[in-house]
């Protein structure tokens, strides 16, 4: 099947939706750390040093942050390419040709994001009452590499809700409005309420379309080559072709229920409401 | 012999008779007895919606909605509190009216003050999310986060005690949308503006 509206609109609104948390809250922090080598059944060709937190930021749209983690070993800095280092973003890991030294002692400088953001594939309950979710490292524990595709919290779960054509002009313009929902996973209530905060101060704003070639990312994790100068969300998503947030409303789940589920972190709801005018019989 | 009154002659007693009190009070009368009849069959369809009896009905209600897939209730599913009534304070909402008369050059305009989406929404929260509205959420899509809680609360606080009992197990099921209290508001309002649209002179 090839991409259809909902599938574009859900790329184009994580894309929007982790630059917009990113800068609007500066929900992002720098990170030295040391890698671990781990190996990855997925990766056969590859050796893989992972760091403690997952999802590396790689937007240059994001002020003072490393896009270009700064990654050393035995021997000093190792640039991007040599000995075929490349980023996992997402993983928040480096990979090396299959010939690198295991044993090396591999070191990192990066930005992590404050909250990791999803598509979900799952239910919104079942995400909270049954989610096991691994936590990206903090002070106090023993620093290791976190396994790799689990999905790690403080984290945003976006999925889509239901979606209406309602008449808008004449010659078949539909106002196509369509509910999206992130689900918030925050460590405490500060966090949780930063990130409501912020996502609720984008009512009546706007974002652009983004088609599935335009995301950043390589099957590897790592910025695609077509960025040459490095993925900037404000020049990606600038053509002129926009999504409206009419509505949003962000909710938290009460004290008493809190307290009933399993997972051991604060959980809070952003609901939006995306207007875009189009011809879906055209 | 008839009498022949010039535009302006008409104009002057139309403006006159607006002032006069018996006018006015005929126009309140008349906008009254045709708003309360409007209003009366609104309330009539909300009541008589199997949304609404399906929650009035409480833990032991059956889905006559058709939501959940006649599997359950809403109540439970939305996870409100036993012996709770989150229709009587919708219906109160619903209830509350203000009909203003505006006197104008010749005529009365009538203009009529009842609660909009927005506020419906606010006034109907989720028992667990109170930035969610459960009225919304009839038409939109409700997670079944709440029938979850209630199943937790079993064990420790209670909420819908009755319907845990009933329901053994969280329902895999999915929620199916259906129109509610917009499709209402929207009807009772376009009767509503027809009475606006009317002049009083």
């Amino acid at each position: 099947m090839k991409a259809l509206y909902q599938h574009v609109l859900l790329n184009s609104f994580y894309l929007w939706f982790d630059n917009f948390l990113l800068k609007k809250g500066t929900a992002y922090k720098d990170y030295r750390t040391d890698l671990y080598y781990y190996t990855d059944e997925r990766i056969q060709n590859k050796v893989v040093f992972g760091s403690p937190y997952k999802q590396w930021v790689y937007d240059k749209n994001i002020p003072n942050s490393i896009v270009n983690p700064v990654i050393s070993g035995d021997s000093g800095a190792i640039a991007e390419g040599t000995s075929g280092l490349t980023f996992d973003f997402d993983n928040g890991r480096v990979l090396f040709d299959s010939d690198f030294d295991t044993g090396n002692n591999i070191s990192g400088y990066f930005t992590v994001k404050d909250f990791n953001v999803y598509i979900a594939n799952q239910t919104e309950e079942t995400m909270i009452t049954a989610g096991k979710y691994k936590t990206n490292s903090r002070y106090g524990r023993t620093l290791t590499y976190v396994p790799p595709y689990d999905q790690a919290t403080p984290a945003a779960f976006l999925s889509l809700g239901a979606t209406t054509n309602e008449p808008f002009a004449f010659g078949g313009v539909d106002n196509t409005i369509t509910d999206i929902t992130a689900v918030i996973f925050a460590e405490n209530i500060y966090q949780l309420d930063g990130a409501l905060s912020v996502m609720a101060d984008s009512a009546e704003s706007v974002f652009g379309n983004i088609p599935f070639t335009g995301s950043p990312l390589t099957e590897y994790g790592d910025v695609k080559s077509d960025y040459s100068t490095g993925y900037d969300y404000a020049n990606v998503a600038a053509d002129g072709d926009y999504y409206m947030i009419n509505k949003v409303n962000v909710s938290k789940i009460s004290d008493s229920s809190n307290k009933t589920i399993p997972v051991d972190l604060f959980v809070g709801f952003v609901d939006f409401e995306v207007y875009k005018y189009r011809t879906p019989r055209s | 012999m008839a009498l022949k009154l010039s535009n302006k002659e008409l104009q002057t007693i139309e403006k006159q008779a607006t002032k006069e009190s018996s006018f006015k009070q005929e126009v309140r009368r008349v906008v009254q007895k045709e708003f309360v009849d409007i209003h009366k069959q609104f309330l009539s369809n909300f009541d008589s919606h199997p949304v609404t009896i399906e929650i009035k009905g409480g833990t032991s209600a059956t889905n006559i909605s058709k939501t959940l897939g006649g599997i359950g209730n809403l109540f439970t599913y939305i996870g409100f509190d036993e012996g709770s009534d989150p229709i009587k304070s919708l219906r109160n909402l619903l209830n509350i009216y203000e009909i203003q008369y505006h006197n104008r050059k010749r005529s009365i305009s009538v203009q009529i003050k009842v609660p909009t989406k927005e506020e419906v929404f606010i006034a109907t929260p989720m028992p667990w999310a109170t930035g969610r509205s459960w009225a919304r959420g009839i038409e939109r899509g409700i997670s079944g986060l709440g029938q979850y809680l209630v199943k937790s609360n079993r064990m420790g606080r209670s909420r819908s005690g009755y319907a845990i009992e009933t329901q053994a197990r969280v329902r895999g099921g999915r929620f199916s949308n259906r129109s509610y209290i917009s499709s209402l508001l929207n009807d009772y309002y376009k009767n509503i503006k027809n009475l606006e649209k009317k002049t009083f002179s």
